[in-house]
């Protein structure tokens, strides 16, 4: 319909312009990448506002009038020992990740890096819980990790370690959560790095080997400093995704004993999405929820910008 | 010459011990694959049987045949169900993220620098953030539980589709200008070169899209979480779900365990067939 109106514009400027292909042109050009802008407008721009909005009022899910609270929900939030606790159990697990995921992806791909015999059938094992559906493998993961019955348990039964109970004690929730997301995403950032790793040239270390530097040597004074915006990059985007954490803990920790109040043993897996997904769908505080949505909108926003103005420093680093 | 011979056996041992390093590690990968399938092919007695069979003395398919045919749970439609989101999904990402993605790397217009930063900057916006406002939304469209819900934004470079319009455009940018002075000799219009001249130049970027497209669509869980409500109107990955709202079923593992089975062995069987796409794709992501 509005392809038509732009057509009939056209014609009529047609007449008067120069260049009609030009015209042409910007008419196609908005025909084009209209559909896409106007489903970016109604499906990302517009909610970002409108969670703003709702922030603002105690509107419960159901209701029809909502109530103006200004930042009512705002002061609430920090004075509720629950969200306070699922803020620090993200920043547990996003620490977590970034201190035992990253490294260890590193770690992978500079084994990898080599010709070995069935090396890129042992790399699709790596990378094989990456294609998978997140929920599916939360379920597995329940089973694997379950204290009297789980493969994990026994696994270190064999080595003289004792029943742990990942899912049922607080103390074990977070680490069981992490363990879970590093089988996950650990092929992803090493697939990263060795693109990384074949971008160094290889003259590099053909003078390293020259002047008869060790292995650790080479991968300190080589690898490392020339892999550093592929690091960067892959921290920094790891942080991200790890923040937004909920699928896995809602899953791994769903019909507990303290369903009602939270997520884990004693809230302890309770992370900022799961904790304003049950606010708003399960309690119904839908306003409270958006709030909660504005917090971590906030933090995500904060990284990004991290990550964009180190990039820009890093530009004259480049090989 | 003796020196050099120590050294290569020092190399050789060490290569040894990273090889096994990293076969261990692939067994540890590979391990709750294989425990859900053993589990899934067991009864709720030998489940518990210790120390664990990984082969089951006596393999079972009861699980699979309760999942299709119980009246409680429903896979079949639910396999149906996402199998038509998937085909929706990649048509749409095909049509529309395309044709942004050649509006942006051609064709000139006003405001397109900035309409494509719109464009990237949703990358960095997840649907956990919006849950709320899109739900409202949503029930305001009478959206809820409908199949529309499910594939429309995506298709409209909504909820990560930017990604296809970010990468497609780069394809399109690499084809030399020539290609279209020469449609335009021949006269033909901008709608007509796109489809007939530049689309089949970008082939090998759609079979890898067209597979990324699929992964995320056959795996969504946050997105039919929010839309739909009604059973019938399940995807897979909220079928697998459906045990965690029922206690007694929680402990029924081997069926639990069969479910899983069930949501995760189409998309590694695909990525098996088409690994080196899954591999590009996300060595392309690390690129922007």
């Amino acid at each position: 319909m509005s392809a038509d109106v732009l057509v009939d514009n056209t014609l009529l400027l047609k007449k008067r312009v120069i260049s009609p292909r030009k015209r042409m042109e910007v008419m196609w050009g908005f025909i084009f990448v209209g559909p896409v802008i106007l489903g970016i407008l109604i499906f990302m721009a517009f909610p970002t506002l409108y969670g703003f909005y709702i922030s603002t009022f105690k509107w419960v899910i159901i209701g029809r009038n909502p109530e103006f609270l200004g930042l009512g929900n705002y002061i609430r939030m920090f004075n509720d020992f629950d969200f306070l606790k699922a803020v620090k159990n993200t920043f547990v697990y996003v620490i977590g990740i970034l201190l035992f995921s990253v490294p260890l992806s590193l770690l992978l791909a500079n084994l990898f890096n080599r010709k070995m015999l069935f090396g890129e059938l042992l790399k699709i094992t790596y990378y094989l819980p990456v294609v998978t559906m997140m929920v599916g493998v939360s379920m597995v993961w329940r089973w694997v990790l379950s204290t009297e019955y789980g493969i994990l348990n026994y696994f270190l039964g064999i080595f003289g370690m004792e029943n742990i109970p990942w899912l049922n004690d607080p103390k074990w929730s977070m680490p069981a959560l992490i363990i879970m997301s590093i089988w996950k995403g650990v092929g992803f950032n090493m697939v990263l790095f060795i693109a990384g790793l074949k971008n160094i040239p290889s003259m590099y270390y053909e003078a390293a080997d020259i002047d008869g530097a060790s292995p650790f040597r080479k991968f300190i004074r080589i690898t490392l400093p020339l892999l550093s915006p592929t690091t960067l990059f892959i921290s920094l985007t790891t942080m991200m995704n790890s923040f937004q954490i909920f699928a896995q803990a809602k899953i791994l920790f769903a019909g507990g004993a303290e369903e009602v109040s939270g997520t884990g043993p004693d809230n302890a897996a309770n992370t900022i999405v799961v904790y304003l997904y049950n606010n708003a769908f399960k309690w119904g505080n839908a306003g409270y929820a958006a709030a909660q949505a504005v917090f971590l909108f906030i933090i995500l926003i904060i990284v990004t910008s991290i990550q964009m103005n180190l990039q820009k420093r890093w530009v004259h680093y480049d090989v | 010459m003796t020196y050099n011979i120590a050294s290569l056996k020092k190399i050789k041992i060490g290569s040894v011990i990273i090889y096994l390093i990293l076969v261990a590690g692939g067994i540890f990968m590979l391990m709750p694959f294989l425990w859900m399938i053993s589990s899934s092919l067991k009864d709720v007695e030998s489940i518990f049987i210790f120390p664990p069979q990984w082969i089951p003395k006596k393999i079972i398919l009861s699980n699979y045949i309760e999942l299709f045919t119980s009246s409680y749970y429903n896979f079949g439609l639910y396999y149906f169900n996402t199998s038509l989101v998937v085909l929706f999904r990649v048509t749409g990402m095909f049509i529309f993220c395309s044709m942004a993605a050649y509006g942006f790397a051609r064709l000139n217009f006003p405001f397109k620098n900035l309409l494509f930063m719109v464009v990237l900057a949703t990358l960095m916006l997840p649907i956990q953030v919006l849950m709320v406002p899109l739900y409202f939304e949503m029930r305001f469209f009478k959206w809820i539980n409908t199949f529309q819900a499910l594939f429309i934004p995506h298709s409209l470079g909504a909820f990560g589709g930017a990604f296809s319009i970010f990468l497609l455009r780069q394809y399109f940018m690499a084809l030399p200008k020539d290609l279209e002075d020469a449609a335009v000799i021949d006269g033909c219009n901008i709608p007509r070169t796109f489809v007939s001249i530049m689309l089949p130049q970008v082939k090998t970027a759609y079979a890898a899209l067209a597979i990324f497209t699929f992964q995320g669509a056959w795996n969504d869980y946050v997105w039919p979480l929010i839309v739909i409500n009604d059973p019938k109107k399940y995807v897979i990955s909220l079928g697998i779900t459906l045990f965690v709202s029922d206690r007694a079923a929680l402990t029924n593992w081997p069926l639990l365990m069969a479910s899983s089975v069930l949501g995760l062995i189409p998309i590694i069987v695909i990525f098996l067939f088409f690994q080196k796409y899954f591999m590009r794709n996300l060595v392309m992501s690390g690129i922007k």
